[in-house]
């Protein structure tokens, strides 16, 4: 992978100006794999329901929508109104549809968490349980208990009250 | 000076049953009086608070005498007959240790409440003086007739200033901030320290500075003093800074200039900064207004423009003053236009820097729960990986994702923050700039408004001569205006400036000197001695059940035992304990020189507050091993078994036992036949032998005879008279 500090001061020496980096570039938590698990947990908890199924269950797409807007706290509004606008070809919808799409660090951090064993994929697209969910289900409740995510949870109980439907779900595949 | 307190009588007149009176007696040094329940001892007790002027300390405005009973003030039952109280009144004997005494008698009902009657007597005992005293507010303050001033005079006790919670004039520790620390009332008294302590004058650490006085510790309530005025004063001055720099602030936001006047920092450095720099110095240097070049300028310009209409000639060729005007108008609609755009632009921007903040916060906020998840191990990923299909090992890193480190997510907030802090200095900057762009934009309407009517004017004009003059003549309007503006603004900001001169002026006056808090720390250590020797001796079980650590005195004075508060260790009678010692150790303490206390102690029902059998021994133990060494005077009234009196009495402990009738008995009639004891004053349930145990131990007899010579003084109250009342059916009347 190329260095971009050693590009930029190159094209900056041949400006007759120098560059000089105090610290390395740190990568923002959104691609930290404790923080997106552990909001994967905290929607698994708060969709996945038991109806016709045996054990709670959840789709994965919905958890992919509300995850992604969860660790976005800011576009709730926008998910709001794709709900009052469902069917609609609205602005909104395409908006949010196209930043939920390319999400795919929430897909390799799905797999992961289906490959040790917390969630499990059944049928074409639902999430259950796995045999290790409770490690998972833990680490959600000890960060309740120390107050941490807050406004992630606050924005997960909002969205969990809307029952998605087939279009909702369809636009995220 | 240190006294003691020689008797308490209550006298009742009615309109249709004669005279009650009645009367107890009190040596110095210990003197248990012990009768049933509802014998009359609260009347008594009450009469001691209220002669002395105390009623405030009971939770009562000053002449109220609502706490005695109806017996006093309404009717007084006696037998099955009931009569109407028509006049009542308590008096109290006092003596100090030089011999010298006073009586005091105070109205209940049917005179004036608000004066207490002073007899003065010699060491002699002949009569000296006898002055009605006012009781109440300003009864510190009056030399003449205030009775707390008289009584702090006969105490020998200083008058000492202390500060207040409403206003930087003090006050003076009053008596009945004194008197909860030697007078324990049964209802309120045991409950916890200072708990009758008098916060109606406002006097802030009141509970501390009772103590330190008592204590003989002046110096130190005086550096109280002090201290509190300099924080007070420096107070103000920081509350006043914080609002002259806020009114100078809005003043050049008002007029457009992105200009701070910053109160931020201490007293010097404000001072420092506020003394160095003037307004008008900062607002050239900050934003390049010069009002004063600016003033000079209008002038010069007013100059020529006079010169146009009055004096210079008028070049009748010239035809620009017409086509001049018109280009201002153009001008200025052209700038008015590139401000609105450059305010449009700069809204856009604010908003969108607004939206880039709260996402950085949002961003800020989950990071710093990334680190206190991985920093206080609350959880992190740890699930062994393998492909369900190939079964290898899979790392995150092979799916670009990270598990970052507790220092990795630290730095990365604190980057965040310089983004945050970045961010902020720009909508900061927008801000102000938004504000000079407003307020520009005000005066270029203005001076377009005022262009259009001159370019409407000219347009009516036939001639180049008069256009040129009607230009001039409007723009000298114009310019007369603005020269009246800036010179306001001149005469405002030098008043601006004068208020920081006023203030820097203050704040630089050096402070109230504090002074050394005088001998503070050996008196405290003796009380410290004393305390913890009386809590032993009236067996305080909490720190018995402690051993090994030390008692400290802390905030208000309140007794640590190690790092537990000693009310709040122990059983639940150890707090009437604890009040006791506490009050015996004050009075202690305070027999070194300069000590303050009265030396008088009153303690009312001790044994009320748990009359379990436990804690009637302990008592009576104390009494017993040391009420007849304590080094003043101790009055309790209490009501105590005939074994309890039996133990005391045996240890030669002066009691009075009167286990019948009532406090308030009926004078007879000067016709009937009477008998009189020893000392000529109307007998009472006490002299009756069937009913009366009284032991005098030979230290305290001594001081019979100066107490008799007092109570003889009380004659004054009219009744002495050979009398002796039929204690058998007297005293039906409810006196608690």
């Amino acid at each position: 992978m190329p260095d971009v500090f050693d590009e930029l001061g190159q094209a900056l020496a041949n400006a007759g100006a120098s560059l000089k980096v105090s610290r390395a570039p740190r990568r923002p938590v959104l691609y930290d794999l404790d923080y997106r698990a552990v909001v994967v947990g905290f929607v698994f908890r708060a969709t996945a329901q038991t109806k016709k199924a045996a054990v709670p269950q959840v789709h994965a797409t919905w958890v992919k929508l509300l995850q992604f807007i969860a660790t976005r706290p800011d576009l709730l509004t926008d998910f709001e109104e794709w709900v009052k606008e469902r069917g609609k070809h609205s602005r909104t919808s395409q908006r949010l549809r196209r930043g939920f799409l390319s999400d795919t660090t929430f897909d390799y951090v799905l797999q992961i968490l289906v490959a040790s064993g917390q969630l499990r994929r059944v049928g074409d697209a639902d999430l259950v349980a796995g045999r290790r969910f409770r490690d998972l289900d833990s680490w959600c409740t000890r960060s309740i208990e120390a107050g941490l995510f807050e406004l992630e949870r606050a924005v997960i109980s909002e969205m969990a009250t809307v029952r998605p439907n087939i279009t909702m779900l369809m636009e995220g595949r | 000076m240190k006294a003691c307190l020689t008797f308490v009588e209550v006298t009742v007149s009615t309109s249709d049953g004669g005279d009650f009176f009645g009367r107890f007696e009190m040596p110095g040094g210990t003197k248990v009086i012990s009768a049933a329940n509802r014998y009359g001892k609260s009347l008594a007790v009450t009469a001691i608070g209220w002669t002395l002027g105390l009623e405030v300390m009971f939770g009562r405005p000053p002449k109220d005498p609502s706490r005695f009973s109806h017996a006093v003030r309404q009717t007084i039952e006696h037998g099955e007959q009931r009569y109407n109280v028509i006049a009542s009144r308590s008096a109290i004997g006092l003596q100090r240790e030089d011999g010298v005494s006073i009586r005091l008698e105070r109205s209940i009902e049917g005179g004036d409440l608000g004066r207490i009657t002073v007899t003065e007597f010699d060491a002699k005992g002949l009569e000296v003086r006898k002055s009605d005293l006012a009781v109440g507010d300003g009864s510190m303050k009056d030399e003449v007739a205030g009775f707390q001033n008289f009584l702090f005079k006969w105490f020998d006790l200083p008058h000492v200033p202390v500060h207040t919670r409403q206003s930087m004039t003090p006050t003076e520790v009053y008596w009945e901030n004194l008197a909860p620390l030697f007078l324990i009332d049964q209802n309120e008294g045991w409950t916890h320290l200072h708990a009758q302590q008098v916060y109606r004058y406002q006097q802030t650490d009141i509970e501390s500075i009772a103590v330190e006085y008592l204590l003989g510790a002046t110096a130190t309530v005086r550096a109280r003093l002090a201290a509190n005025q300099e924080e007070t004063r420096q107070a103000l001055l920081h509350e006043q800074k914080e609002l002259l720099a806020s009114e100078i602030e809005k003043y050049f936001h008002d007029k457009g200039w992105s200009v701070g006047w910053s109160s931020f920092g201490g007293l010097a450095r404000v001072v420092e900064r506020w003394s160095t720099t003037g307004i008008v110095a900062t607002l050239k240097d900050k934003t390049g207004v010069d009002l004063a070049e600016r003033q000079s300028a209008l002038g010069v310009q007013a100059e020529r423009l006079r010169n146009i209409i009055t004096s210079d000639p008028i070049d009748s060729g010239r035809s620009d003053a017409s086509s001049g005007a018109s280009q201002e108008v153009l001008n200025l609609k052209s700038r008015r236009h590139e401000i609105r755009d450059e305010i449009r632009t700069l809204r856009l921007q604010k908003r969108e820097e607004e939206e880039i903040l709260g996402s950085i916060a949002g961003r800020l906020r989950a990071a710093n729960d990334v680190y206190r998840l991985k920093s206080e191990n609350i959880g992190r990923f740890e699930g062994e990986v393998e492909c369900p299909t190939c079964h290898r090992h899979i790392a995150p890193e092979d799916f670009s994702l990270t598990v970052q480190s507790a220092d990795a997510v630290d730095a990365h907030i604190r980057a965040l923050r310089n983004d945050l802090r970045f961010i902020q200095s720009n909508v900061e900057a927008i801000d102000g700039r938004l504000i000079e762009a407003n307020v520009e934009s005000d005066r270029i309407d203005r001076q377009l408004r005022g262009a259009e009517r001159s370019l409407a004017t000219m347009n009516q004009i036939a001639g180049s001569a008069r256009e040129q003059m009607s230009h001039a003549t409007t723009q000298l309007i114009e310019v007369e205006k603005e020269t009246d503006d800036n010179a306001r603004t001149i005469m405002e900001l030098n008043g601006l400036q004068n208020k920081v001169n006023v203030w820097v002026a203050a704040a630089s006056l050096p402070g109230v000197d504090i002074g050394a808090g005088g001998d503070l720390e050996n008196r405290r250590n003796a009380f410290i001695d004393a305390l913890q020797r009386f809590l032993e001796d009236v067996g305080h079980e909490g720190i018995k059940g402690l051993p090994g650590d030390k008692l400290s005195l802390r905030e208000k004075y309140l007794p640590y035992w190690g790092e537990r508060r000693v009310s709040a260790i122990g059983s639940a009678s150890d707090q009437s304990r604890l009040v006791m010692a506490y009050a015996l150790g004050l009075a202690d303490a305070s027999r070194l020189p300069g000590g303050l206390h009265p030396g008088m102690l009153l303690f009312d029902e001790p044994l009320q507050q748990n009359p379990d059998t436990k804690h009637r021994k302990l008592f009576i133990d104390f009494l017993v091993k040391k009420a007849s060494t304590l080094p003043f005077q101790m009055t309790i009234f209490t009501h105590l078994n005939a074994e309890e009196v039996k133990a005391l009495s045996d240890a030669g402990i002066p009691i009075e036992v009167r286990d019948s009738g009532r406090f308030l008995q009926p004078v007879p009639k000067s016709s009937e036949p009477t008998t009189k004891n020893e000392d000529g004053k109307p007998a009472q349930p006490s002299d009756s032998k069937d009913e009366v145990v009284e032991k005098t131990s030979g230290a305290s007899a001594e001081k019979d005879v100066a107490v008799s010579a007092a109570a003889e003084k009380s004659s004054a109250i009219g009744h002495t008279s050979d009398t002796r009342s039929d204690s058998s059916s007297a005293g039906e009347e409810n006196h608690e």
